[in-house]
């Protein structure tokens, strides 16, 4: 096994054990960045400088002290729409293809105290929105299990940094389910918080009711450990609730009598055949290991998709009113008055598919249809809301697919219009937490016949995470942690 | 309705982006079939009476002391602004001169 594909836990005892250094274990990941990086377009900026500077300080810490953090001296990646103090932070978007923020988001601060090493930003669809036709300002990113494919046309260089070896974790970031999809399509666990359990201070904003910070990582265990320091009440997020716990504590209890739930709406015909029968396999050893588990129904499901994609329009094009061309961001150089400002920069500095979903969530604004679709919808969030609340009155958790598709090639993603509403359709197993705000934690559960891997996607009540990483823990014993298993060439 | 040409542009001066023609006919045919899927989609639910849920969080708000506190980083922040003079930000005239 290489340092390089190592979980947390694992670095932290080589560390602590005084079998590696910080520096040493900063530079093999730097190292690694700069190989795999070219091929996979994961990192967007790196910062190694500050990440030495950081790895000598954790290392100081170490020698002097046998209690520091398990994170101490753990190198990371940030998804690039949370920002860093001095470092570029662009949201994938040529808007801000310049802007460093002057201060930093909560959760980066609180890795920084608990002394996990930053190595840089990563690769994004603009402002999270799924785009067919010209990619992002940096380009797709590409599966590190197979470069011919991509995350299912996403561009998270999140779960490609984590899942290639450049990064022990990453900080992602989840509003219609990006986090979880590209978590699953590379093979690595993610999870999405409640919302409101982690603080959204310094995380750009595309759907604010919605969006939510949450970490990738190569185990369960491991996002155990983030969460446990990401987690808990921010005094700058006034959504923000004070439900941290310890996260790793009990996270090998077992789960003798859980009750799960199989939503039969999220198992239709167009799911994958070796997908479902991944999942079903997982089920059983749950089974085995005390588990009860049973078919049940949401019909509300069937209306996720509009519901979601009429409120995350419609609060983007809200949110990125903020975009005037003055303050920060593009301004066009060939505006003459301050009308031209706006509407010259707004239509340089934003991407083909950012536009229409602004023009898309105005219209859905506008007087004459807010009562009719935006207000509709959000009837059926409550309608949607409701059934998942009634589900977990006889259940413990639920089990979902996180796509129906396993990741896609590369040549079927540029320039497809129909791939750009299969995305969107896919949607549906995940989108249905960002509205209800529930929690869903993906764990690998397998490889499809091509050695791609296939994800499972585990559902809980609120503030129910220390359940799900407890579930997701059995999944991965049975499963075992999965690695395309390049690192290994380059091991120390 | 179908959405056309004239109401895209119009939704395109609220939303402050500058479109051209071209551009408008794209959009709105765009627009258009994604309206047609939601209003098929929202007419099979009854509109009963739910209580819409713009937020997910019951709870309330969390305060925090309203205390004041000084954020010394004027040149950072105005470091982000594309034009900036005498450490203000800097815009073209908002009222028309002549």
């Amino acid at each position: 096994m290489s340092i390089l594909n190592m979980t947390i836990k694992e670095i932290s005892e080589l560390l602590k054990n005084r079998k590696i250094g910080t520096v040493e274990l900063v530079r093999h990941y730097l190292d690694s960045i700069r190989r795999q990086n070219p091929s996979l377009n994961s990192f967007v900026t790196t910062c190694e400088e500050d990440a030495l500077e950081a790895s000598e300080k954790a290392q100081k810490l170490i020698d002097s002290n046998d209690n520091t953090s398990l994170l101490c001296g753990i190198p990371f990646g940030i998804k690039d729409n949370i920002c860093v103090r001095g470092i570029r932070t662009t949201a994938g978007s040529k808007m801000l293809s310049d802007f460093v923020p002057a201060y930093s988001s909560t959760v980066v601060n609180r890795l920084v105290e608990a002394n996990a090493v930053i190595l840089g930003k990563l690769n994004m669809n603009e402002f999270s929105m799924k785009e067919s036709k010209e990619g992002n300002i940096f380009g797709f990113v590409r599966n590190p299990w197979n470069k011919e494919y991509a995350e299912g046309g996403l561009s998270e260089g999140t779960a490609a940094a984590v899942s290639g070896d450049m990064a022990c974790f990453a900080l992602g970031s989840d509003s219609g389910g990006e986090l979880r999809q590209a978590a699953s399509f590379c093979g690595v666990v993610g999870l999405k918080p409640t919302y409101g359990l982690v603080s959204r201070y310094g995380l750009i904003s595309s759907a604010s009711s919605m969006d939510q910070i949450g970490p990738v990582t190569r185990s369960v265990e491991d996002c155990a450990a983030v969460m446990s320091v990401i987690a808990g009440q921010d005094p700058l997020d006034s959504t923000s609730v004070g439900r941290s716990e310890n996260y790793l504590k009990d996270i090998d209890k077992g789960i003798k009598g859980l009750r799960v739930g199989v939503p039969k709406e999220f198992f239709g015909s167009e799911v994958n055949t070796e997908i479902k029968e991944s999942i079903s396999r997982a089920l059983e050893n749950l089974g085995q290991e005390g588990a009860i588990y049973k078919e049940i129904s949401i019909p509300s499901i069937k209306y996720i998709l509009p519901a979601h994609y009429i409120i995350s329009s419609a609060e983007a094009s809200s949110n990125l009113a903020r975009y005037d061309g003055i303050r920060f961001g593009h301004r066009s150089p060939d505006a003459r008055n301050i009308s031209e400002v706006y509407r010259f920069s707004r239509k340089e500095g934003f991407g083909r598919e950012v536009k229409q979903r602004i023009l898309t969530g105005t219209y859905f604004l506008s007087s004459e249809n807010r009562e009719r679709l935006y207000y509709k919808a959000l009837k059926i969030r409550r309608m949607i809301f409701n059934d998942f609340r009634k589900a977990f009155e006889n259940l413990d958790v639920l089990v979902a697919p996180v796509c129906p598709e396993v990741a896609c090639k590369l040549t079927d993603v540029s320039g497809d219009k129909d791939h750009l509403l299969k995305m969107h359709i896919s949607d549906v197993y995940t989108a249905g937490l960002n509205l209800t705000g529930l929690p869903g934690l993906t764990v690998p559960c397998g490889l499809d016949k091509n050695k791609l891997p296939i994800g499972i996607q585990i559902v809980g009540r609120e503030f129910s995470e220390k359940l799900l990483l407890q579930v997701g823990y059995a999944i991965e014993k049975t499963v075992g942690k999965l690695s395309p298993g390049e690192g290994d060439k380059y091991g120390i | 309705m179908a959405v056309g040409k004239e109401l895209l542009l119009k939704i395109a001066d609220i939303a402050a982006i500058s479109i051209d023609e071209t551009e408008a006919e794209d959009y709105a045919k765009e627009l258009d079939s994604v309206i047609g899927y939601i209003e098929q989609k929202l007419s099979e639910i009854p509109d009963d009476d739910l209580e819409p849920m713009e937020h997910v969080l019951s709870a309330q708000s969390f305060f925090r002391a309203d205390e004041v506190t000084n954020f010394d980083r004027k040149a950072e922040l105005l470091g982000s602004a594309s034009v900036t003079k005498n450490g203000c930000h800097f815009v073209p005239s908002v009222v028309d001169p002549s």
